[in-house]
């Protein structure tokens, strides 16, 4: 059955997804050098759990509906199996990135009730995989917790950054994903952000890695279709520009403008109880609030006060990478992220 | 089996040459892409670490037999929609479609 798209409140399984990324830590067991967020061990803070119940709350009223988690390291978040408990409740869908090492536990084991979906990092084979995370042995141990899962019959997937020494992996990752019953093999190109920038500088992902990893991605993707899910974080030139509605909330014939939740489906909470838009990274100038302190209206007052600024910078970030005819492939999460914090008008 | 292996050692020594010819692979892409633009092919942004099964984004360019089909699959959209205002035309329309499952 077709909906309209104004639902308030409504269950995932009904409405597009709409999605909250949480960060309740920064805190996580592997210091890995590709982490966008920096996270490490020596990172304490946590969110505050009362905080945060009462904000998913108003924000499931305004039409978020998918719980995304990720850290840090989820599962070293104290209140975790409260805050699943309670979203799920709510009508919340859960999901949760981990690195896996951490599933085997009776509490952690426990909480995989609460979970729709669970997405583990990978970052290739044993040697590479044992690199990226600085901890040999860390494949042996993601792949228990994997068994964990698969014990539980827990829907999972993999998620894998791609880098320029990774895409000749991607064919066994492939294999290696569907032979552990992975339902999705999401593969999202290295951004230099976070921890990336100080320590895989020489990884920057250029063109034609870009082009190969969406070759290969598309060939995964028809390989496994109907078995696993394949999903490459990568738009071509082409496609964007015929349909600029798939990454321009504004541009969605049927969105209700003066909702936040049509037009930016995803906002970030960070382990500080910033609300940001869009994604992890997005200009601070542009956040929406905190969690800390809001009211009934911070939705309303933030489109009030910059939809036009976004929606402008939404439609200048796209002419930019219309007008770039050197960059076929796009990872619009990168690019609308770096244009936020330093935008570029677009010649005309 | 072994027909497969040999296509993706060849699909990757071809992606692999030191001096790639770049418009062969920015050629190939374009012909994926135009793949996508014409037909009811699947296509989706996912945002870094948001992990997302569910959700398939259809956009295309359907024939005129597509309402026979449609017929058949329509309850599995949970969203449809036409461009640019609604209005279809007798073929060659665009939309976009969800299916959540």
């Amino acid at each position: 059955m077709m909906n309209a798209c104004s639902e308030k409140g409504s269950p995932a399984y009904a409405a597009p997804f709409r999605t909250i990324q949480l960060h309740p830590t920064r805190r996580c067991n592997l210091c890995c050098k590709h982490c966008y967020s920096s996270s490490s061990p020596l990172l304490k803070e946590q969110l505050n759990l009362e905080a945060l119940k009462a904000f998913l709350v108003y924000a499931y009223d305004q039409g978020f509906n998918n719980i995304s988690l990720s850290g840090g390291e989820p599962l070293l978040y104290k209140d975790l199996e409260a805050l699943l408990q309670f979203t799920k409740k709510l009508g919340y869908n859960n999901t949760m990135a981990t690195n896996g090492m951490l599933l085997g536990s009776d509490r952690n084991q426990a909480l995989l009730q609460y979970l729709d979906l669970v997405a583990v990092s990978v970052d290739g084979p044993p040697v590479l995989h044992d690199y990226i995370r600085g901890q040999k042995g860390a494949f042996e141990k993601m792949q228990k917790g994997v068994h964990v899962l698969q014990q539980h019959n827990k829907p999972f997937g993999f998620i894998h950054t791609v880098t320029p020494d990774s895409w000749k992996e991607l064919i066994w990752l492939g294999t290696f994903a569907a032979d552990e019953g992975a339902r999705l093999l999401q593969l999202h190109p290295l951004e230099m952000f976070g921890r990336a920038r100080q320590e895989l500088p020489q990884w920057t992902n250029d063109d034609l890695h870009l082009h190969r990893t969406y070759i290969l991605a598309n060939y995964l993707s028809s390989k496994y279709r109907g078995r696993m899910v394949v999903q490459a974080d990568l738009l071509h030139r082409d496609y964007l520009e015929s349909f600029p509605q798939i990454v321009n909330g504004f541009a969605r014939s049927c969105s209700d403008q003066h909702r936040l939740a049509h037009v930016i489906d995803t906002i970030v909470i960070d382990e500080k109880g910033i609300i940001t838009p869009f994604a992890y990274g997005f200009d601070p100038q542009l956040s929406i609030g905190t969690i800390n302190n809001f009211d009934e209206t911070l939705f309303d007052r933030y489109l009030a006060q910059h939809a036009t600024r976004i929606e402008r910078m939404l439609e200048d970030a796209l002419s930019g990478v219309y007008n770039n005819k050197e960059q076929d492939i796009i990872n619009w999460n990168e690019v609308w992220v770096y244009h936020s914090r330093h935008p570029v008008k677009a010649s005309a | 089996m072994e027909h497969i292996k040999e296509f993706e050692a060849g699909l990757l020594k071809k992606l692999d040459v030191k001096d790639i010819d770049k418009t062969v692979v920015r050629n190939i892409s374009k012909e994926i892409v135009n793949l996508k633009k014409n037909g009811l092919l699947i296509d989706q942004v996912f945002v870094k670490g948001i992990p997302r099964l569910d959700r398939y984004i259809i956009n295309g360019i359907v024939d005129p037999e597509f309402w026979s089909k449609f017929n058949n699959v329509g309850g599995i959209f949970s969203r449809f929609e036409v461009f640019p205002y609604g209005v279809i035309a007798h073929q060659g329309f665009k939309f976009t479609a969800e299916i959540e499952r």
